[in-house]
């Protein structure tokens, strides 16, 4: 497993005043016993109280332990551990990890298998189809009627004008609440960003009629869903927010074994939720792939992909027409080569996008990869131009002058997502990446 | 516009008002909304619109085509002539210290690239550029690590133009001295006055009058830089300005002129008190000061008026005033004694006070080695209460080792170490280049034999402790991170000054490792 930068060890901190403490202890008097293998690494630190705190990581992950009384996960020990080893490796014994160390992995690996094993004993016991059924059945009420009331509400705000819509926030707040109870989370979703949305900038009344007008498409597709073709069916689940059962996909999703390259990944967090996005392109199969994770509290995810590397994996994908959503069936392999993202100009790129739109008009973001841009600053905000047009890029102050510091005014290859208006860059690329968003 | 702005236009009021129709389109699209509307227009017309509303988003999703670029693109910045230090060690540690300092090893790193002539790699331009905005003394050393792309860079943003300005024509200097700020000004001024004196002294005058009193005290002060007998015209004429600040700085200035007239009225005046008296076989002078001060008193001296707290009596103000303005050389001419007989003889007349006050002075302003030499080496003398560590600051570097050293053996307690070596600590940080080895193991041996809560309690020391490791030679790093390591403590704020000075010791050897052909022990 390789070692973990300085950097990549205060990215897993969960806030700013732990990696700062965390970097206060990274002083090797306060340390003993320190020792690591390939599997975790461990060592004793002398904290407040008598006895010192034991500390220990699984590098596969990495997953963190401590003794001491912190709740704050992983705690100020566990990433001062990290950053020892970064720091001054041979502190670090290679020998064979004490009793404690040992009986925790142990027990890691064990609660793996138990989940496993449950999981499978559950859906053994999943006997009672009449009573499935029976909860379908309700679902699938709840489900309509709440469409049949979104389809009355938007009826009504078209009737009295868009030029009514601003300024009034809580009927759409009170729309998507009932969303949410009527079990179409996805719908409450987009209410809420087309709320958000209402009297920002000059075309704002096009843009919001034109997601009502989806809206209303969506309301309609459920109604007939039994009779749409399945690939359009699944896609229209998920655009409601019906969950999909992960079990369900690794049996019986579409298997693609390939060596994928990271193109990008993105990291936001919604009220101590913690979302990430990493986008896969497949080398030999030229499949995109998005993965969707989520995390509570932490940055802390079971597995981190390196935006640029190339990894060797199988992946299932999830039902719809040419669906970009999969998941990892197995751990992925990170190979030694490297590669760059294919070729292809705006006009490839944009042709790819109307592509995946037309697949599945739902999706949203979605990726978008143009070779030979520059980016640029203009008056409003940052811009790529590429093959005589420019396209808006949603980017921040800072991330946008790294980027144009890489660039010096020379073309590059971006990769990002597209989310209908704007472009949100995630990596660049001149042959290596040589920009990546910081999170 | 397009058909959905259309729709969305004729929207706005709302159906009540009557419903706008649904735009007719040809081809596949206009099939598809005149089919999917057809069966709801009669009973709900608002569905019919909205349905032909998400169609036609739908297809703008998947047909827009962004904008044409209207502005056409900047120049492309051209290729570096020097190689750029980029291996992902080096630059990780290059970016923790532009990021978080402390200066000295910020100036270190600088001067390390330098010498390798070697420039920034182009992730860490941003924060350089910011770094120099921010710390004008760093900017000559950022500047010449930045290459092309980082001025390409700083041309496109305005709190970066400091790295532009080395570049600006005359006009941007002359606009900054009409409009720009008071300290831009002065920054300005020196730059003029280092370049060619002359000149900048007659843009000050010609400006004169139109400045404020703070102003006209803060340039005038900046003559000091390359201040020479030409000056002395302008200067005099100052001492007539409206401002009592601005005729201090007027007084001090003509002081340090010794062939000016105004030294030479002042030394009139001293020497009119001045008689020698032949004694058995020794001439001794005597000080007599006037009863009374002439008339062109209140011209030249700028506090003639004793202010009221003031220990020394109307007459010994005058006696200290006058002895001020005079070099400290004027004395032994005059009087044909060498200065350890000055002293002597000062210290038993009557306007002791005076002298010695005016002669510590004089001592502290002028920067004269071999006289600090001789003050250093002769010790504590009576009287005259001198920081032998700000003469020692006026040493070039070279020589200042010595002292530093002497004055760390001769330092009592931990206390007094402490502030010693704060003092060196500031002094090389300011300027200077790495601590020499002897000095840096003296120093790090006698650090170590302080008791570690001595040290925690000494918080100006312990604050410095990371620039100390930015500053200790090359050769002792392992010195100073045993010193570090060595005892428990687990005061908090003392562990945070020993991680981050450990942590700057790091990241010294990596920078040693990659930039220095000097192997890091």
């Amino acid at each position: 497993m390789t070692p973990l930068g300085i950097d990549d060890v205060l990215q897993l901190a969960p806030d700013a005043a732990s990696a700062k403490a965390a970097r206060g202890l990274v002083v090797p008097a306060k340390w003993s016993c320190l020792g690591c293998n390939d599997e975790a690494v461990w060592g004793e630190c002398k904290g407040s109280g008598s006895n010192p705190y034991r500390v220990q990581v699984d590098r596969s992950g990495p997953a963190f332990k401590c003794s001491c009384p912190s709740r704050k996960f992983p705690c100020k020990h566990g990433l001062a551990l990290l950053l020892m080893l970064a720091q001054q490796a041979d502190g670090f014994d290679n020998g064979a990890p004490p009793q404690w160390v040992a009986e925790w992995l142990e027990s890691r690996r064990g609660r793996a298998e138990r989940q496993e094993r449950r999981k499978l004993e559950q859906a053994a016991t999943e006997a009672d189809p009449a009573a499935a059924a029976r909860r379908e059945a309700a679902r699938a009420r709840r489900m309509a009627d709440g469409a049949a009331e979104l389809t009355r509400w938007l009826g009504d705000r078209l009737r009295q004008g868009l030029a009514a819509l601003p300024g009034q926030p809580a009927p759409w707040e009170a729309i998507a609440a009932h969303m949410v109870d009527a079990q179409l989370p996805g719908l409450a979703l987009r209410l809420r960003r087309t709320a958000a949305g209402i009297g920002q900038g000059q075309a704002w009344p096009a843009r919001v009629l034109g997601e009502m007008g989806k809206l209303q498409l969506m309301c309609d597709g459920l109604a007939r869903i039994d009779t749409l073709p399945p690939g359009a069916r699944s896609d229209l689940r998920a655009a409601l927010g019906v969950a999909t059962d992960r079990e369900a996909v690794l049996a019986e999703g579409e298997r693609v074994a390939d060596q994928w390259l990271v193109s990008g990944q993105c990291c936001d967090e919604e009220e101590r939720l913690w979302v990430r996005r990493v986008w896969l392109h497949g080398l030999a199969s030229g499949r995109e792939a998005l993965l969707v994770d989520y995390a509570h509290g932490g940055r802390n995810f079971d597995t981190n992909w390196t935006s640029g590397s190339v990894y060797a994996a199988e992946l299932a994908f999830f039902p719809g027409t040419a669906a970009l959503r999969a998941l990892c069936a197995d751990l992925p392999q990170p190979q030694p080569r490297a590669a760059g993202p294919a070729e292809q100009g705006l006009a490839d790129a944009l042709e790819q996008l109307a592509g995946h739109v037309a697949a599945n008009p739902w999706q949203a973001p979605l990726p978008l990869l143009v070779d030979g841009g520059i980016p640029e600053r203009g008056e409003d905000g940052w811009r790529l131009d590429a093959d005589g047009r420019t396209l808006p890029l949603a980017l921040g102050e800072d991330d946008g002058w790294q980027l144009l510091a890489e660039s010096g005014g020379a073309a590059l290859t971006l990769f990002g997502e597209w989310d209908g208006r704007a472009m949100r860059p995630l990596t660049a690329w001149r042959g290596a990446p040589v920009w990546v968003l910081q999170a | 516009m397009s058909a959905l702005d259309e729709l969305a236009h004729g929207l706005m009021l709302g159906t009540e008002r009557g419903a706008p129709p649904l735009p007719r389109l040809s081809g596949r699209l206009g099939a598809l909304i005149d089919a999917g509307c057809a069966s709801a227009s009669a009973a709900a017309p608002e569905q019919a619109l909205l349905r032909g509303a998400g169609v036609l988003a739908v297809y703008d999703a998947a047909a827009s085509l962004p904008a044409p670029s209207d502005v056409p693109a900047a120049a492309r910045c051209e290729d570096e002539m020097r190689p750029i230090a980029g291996q992902p060690a080096l630059v990780a540690v290059l970016r923790r210290v532009l990021d978080e300092g402390p200066d000295p090893l910020r100036r270190e790193a600088l001067a390390l690239l330098a010498e390798a002539n070697c420039l920034l790699a182009p992730g860490l331009l941003p924060r350089a550029l910011s770094l120099g905005r921010r710390q004008a003394a760093l900017r000559p050393a950022l500047a010449a690590a930045l290459g092309r792309r980082g001025a390409w860079l700083a041309r496109r943003r305005t709190d970066w133009q400091w790295a532009v300005a080395a570049a600006a024509g005359v006009e941007d200097e002359l606009d900054c001295w009409q409009h720009g700020t008071a300290e831009q000004r002065r920054e300005l001024f020196v730059r003029w006055r280092t370049a060619a004196p002359a000149p900048a002294r007659e843009r000050l005058a010609a400006e004169f009058g139109r400045l404020d009193a703070r102003e006209r005290a803060a340039l005038l002060a900046a003559l000091a830089v390359g201040l020479s007998a030409a000056d002395e015209d302008f200067v005099e004429a100052r001492l007539g300005d409206r401002s009592r600040e601005v005729r201090r700085v007027a007084a001090r200035l003509l002081s340090c002129l010794p062939d000016s007239r105004y030294a030479a009225r002042m030394g009139g005046r001293m020497q009119a008190c001045l008689a020698i008296k032949r004694r058995l076989l020794r001439s001794e002078p005597t000080l007599e000061p006037p009863q009374a001060a002439d008339e062109t008193w209140k011209n030249d001296v700028p506090d003639a008026e004793r202010p009221k707290d003031e220990k020394l009596g109307e007459r010994a103000w005058w006696l200290y005033q006058v002895a001020r303005s005079l070099p400290l050389d004027w004395w032994p001419q005059a009087t044909g004694m060498d200065p350890a007989r000055l002293l002597a003889w000062a210290h038993s007349s009557d306007w002791r006070q005076s002298l010695l006050r005016a002669w510590r002075e004089r001592l502290e302003q002028e920067s004269n080695e071999a006289r600090c030499e001789a003050v250093l080496a002769a010790g504590a003398i009576k009287g005259l209460t001198i920081d032998p560590l700000s003469l020692i600051d006026k040493l070039p570097a070279e020589r200042r080792e010595r002292h530093w050293t002497q004055r760390l053996e001769a330092a009592g307690d931990a206390a007094e170490l402490g502030a010693v070596a704060s003092r060196i600590i500031d002094a090389q940080a300011a300027a200077g280049p790495t601590l020499w080895p002897g000095l840096s193991r003296r120093l790090l041996a006698l650090l170590a034999a302080i008791p570690k809560p001595q040290l925690r309690d000494d918080y100006v020391l312990r604050r410095k402790l990371p620039e100390l490791a930015s500053l200790v030679a090359p050769d002792c790093l392992d010195a100073a991170a045993a010193m570090l390591n060595a005892g428990h403590d687990d005061h908090p704020l003392m562990q945070e000054a020993i991680a981050t000075s450990l942590a700057v010791l790091e990241q010294r050897k990596i920078l040693f490792q990659f930039l220095s052909e000097r192997t890091s022990p």
